[in-house]
């Protein structure tokens, strides 16, 4: 797999049509590693894999260890 | 209060949930709960600073001053093994305990290491636990530093910006601003060898103020992580508004986010809220209350035991919290069947027409659930920032999309 695969949630008349990054290759996002736009996207990639889910957390700021 | 007296007073004060939210129809069209990954340990009432914001002091609800100052420790015990049980009932991987306040270091350093011990033996190997305190940093020395590494805990500051504009919200008692104590707590925290523990800074937007005065004030402590919180309000208590500026808490958030995105090198901080939009307008989930449509997987333990909704609540009105439940007669799962908690794990389903009608609706999510609040109604209200969270979100939208566009290009 060399893109980052998103499901389309932009089928939905009502909403704003999300970005698609489907077709944008892992290369290119891990070229710009020091990115902010890049970490966010690696935070996408990251939260498909994650096996609980994502809650909404308390709003205590602690960086993700 | 028994479960059925809070009930009660909760759907006076708000049908929805508590009188209209039809639970049974969830349930039979297949909607299950989120198990709670996050129990929030409220170890100490009292706090050393007298913030004119605070939600838990200045605002509706009063119920601290009948608690405990100190939580028990028989309370912290049973809150662990409750949590320890869920944990087995649900095959948890992973769950965070947050100390928390009122100001937790007055609990005391041997007790807090105390408790800590007990979180990494009590639950289950299979399950990683992740603690964290939140803490207004003014008793932050180098013992209790020394404590944290020891114990694996990571600590939060609540900061707000440059010295005059933090000294004029967060002051002791006797009126004296607290930036010069926590600056210095910071300078510990930010040095190499206890960077482990360094969690981030809490800050809370200040119309009025120049944000990147403040960002820059924030970036010089060198946290790992930043997160910018709207004031608690609602719709019978609005949030005050600088000159009348409809949205002047975007504006204060996007000349922020414009300085952090374009910065070069690209600063190493995470801004929480900021990375939950960006994360949002790509599909994603949120990770924090202020955005999106992730179910609330979190549960307050109050200082004598009752299970307490998130305590952003007390700002709606008094007993918004209460369960009517407790550490000693009922377990977490008890807690999942609470209409309060029902909606805040409902997503799409919590929101009101007017929301739905919205296009950003699945981004902006309402926002807080606190700030939908209007008495005689409840919940099921856009947030009192929505004007503010749309165009946020818009500009923030706008710039992925050019970006993005680019990159694929």
């Amino acid at each position: 797999m060399d893109t980052a695969s998103l499901p389309d949630q932009g089928a939905d008349p009502l909403s704003i049509p999300l970005i698609d990054v489907s077709e944008l290759p892992l290369a290119a996002i891990n070229a710009a590693a020091s990115d902010v736009l890049a970490r966010s996207l690696r935070q996408v990639i990251a939260s498909i894999d994650d096996p609980n889910g994502v809650i909404s957390a308390f709003q205590s700021v602690v960086a993700d260890g | 209060m028994t479960s059925d007296t809070v009930r009660a007073a909760q759907r006076a004060a708000a049908p929805w949930p508590y009188a209209t939210l039809d639970v049974a129809a969830l349930r039979a069209a297949g909607w299950q709960p989120t198990a709670l990954r996050e129990v929030v340990l409220k170890v100490h009432q009292r706090c050393n600073l007298a913030c004119d914001y605070c939600y838990v002091y200045e605002l509706a609800d009063q119920s601290w001053k009948t608690r405990p100052a100190a939580m028990p420790d028989q309370v912290w015990r049973l809150a662990l093994d409750r949590l320890a049980e869920h944990a087995r009932r649900h095959e948890l991987r992973s769950v965070r305990v947050v100390l928390h306040g009122g100001e937790p270091l007055l609990f005391g350093r041997e007790r807090l290491a105390e408790l800590a011990a007990a979180v990494h033996t009590t639950l289950p190997d299979t399950c990683r636990a992740d603690i964290v305190m939140q803490t207004n940093g003014v008793r932050l020395d180098l013992p209790t530093i020394d404590m944290l590494h020891r114990h694996r805990i990571r600590v939060g500051v609540s900061v707000d910006g440059v010295q005059a504009d933090h000294d004029r919200h967060r002051r002791t008692r006797s009126g004296r601003g607290s930036f010069a104590a926590v600056a210095a707590a910071l300078e510990l925290l930010g040095r190499p060898e206890n960077r482990r523990v360094y969690g981030g800074i809490l800050c809370t937007v200040a119309p009025g103020t120049d944000p990147i005065a403040c960002y820059e004030q924030l970036l010089k402590f060198e946290p790992p992580a930043i997160d910018f919180l709207l004031p608690h309000a609602n719709w019978d208590q609005p949030p005050a508004r600088p000159g009348g500026n409809e949205t002047a808490y975007a504006d204060w958030l996007i000349a922020v986010f414009d300085h952090w995105y374009t910065a070069d090198p690209a600063p190493d901080v995470q801004i929480r809220l900021f990375e939950d939009v960006m994360r949002l307008v790509f599909g994603a989930g949120s990770s924090s209350e202020q955005v999106g449509l992730s179910p609330s997987g979190m549960l307050v333990v109050e200082s004598d035991g009752s299970y307490e909704q998130v305590d952003a609540l007390k700002s709606a009105y008094e007993g918004a919290c209460a369960t009517g439940l407790d550490v000693w007669h009922d377990d977490f799962d008890a807690v999942l069947a609470d209409p309060g908690m029902i909606a805040r794990q409902i997503g799409v389903r919590a929101l009101s027409p007017t929301c739905l009608r919205c296009p950003l609706h699945q981004v902006c999510g309402a926002g807080h659930y606190a700030h939908r609040y209007r008495r005689g109604e409840g919940f099921h209200n856009p947030s009192v920032y929505c004007a503010d969270l749309a165009k946020l979100i818009n500009h923030v939208h706008t710039r992925l999309a050019a970006d993005v566009r680019r990159l694929v290009s």
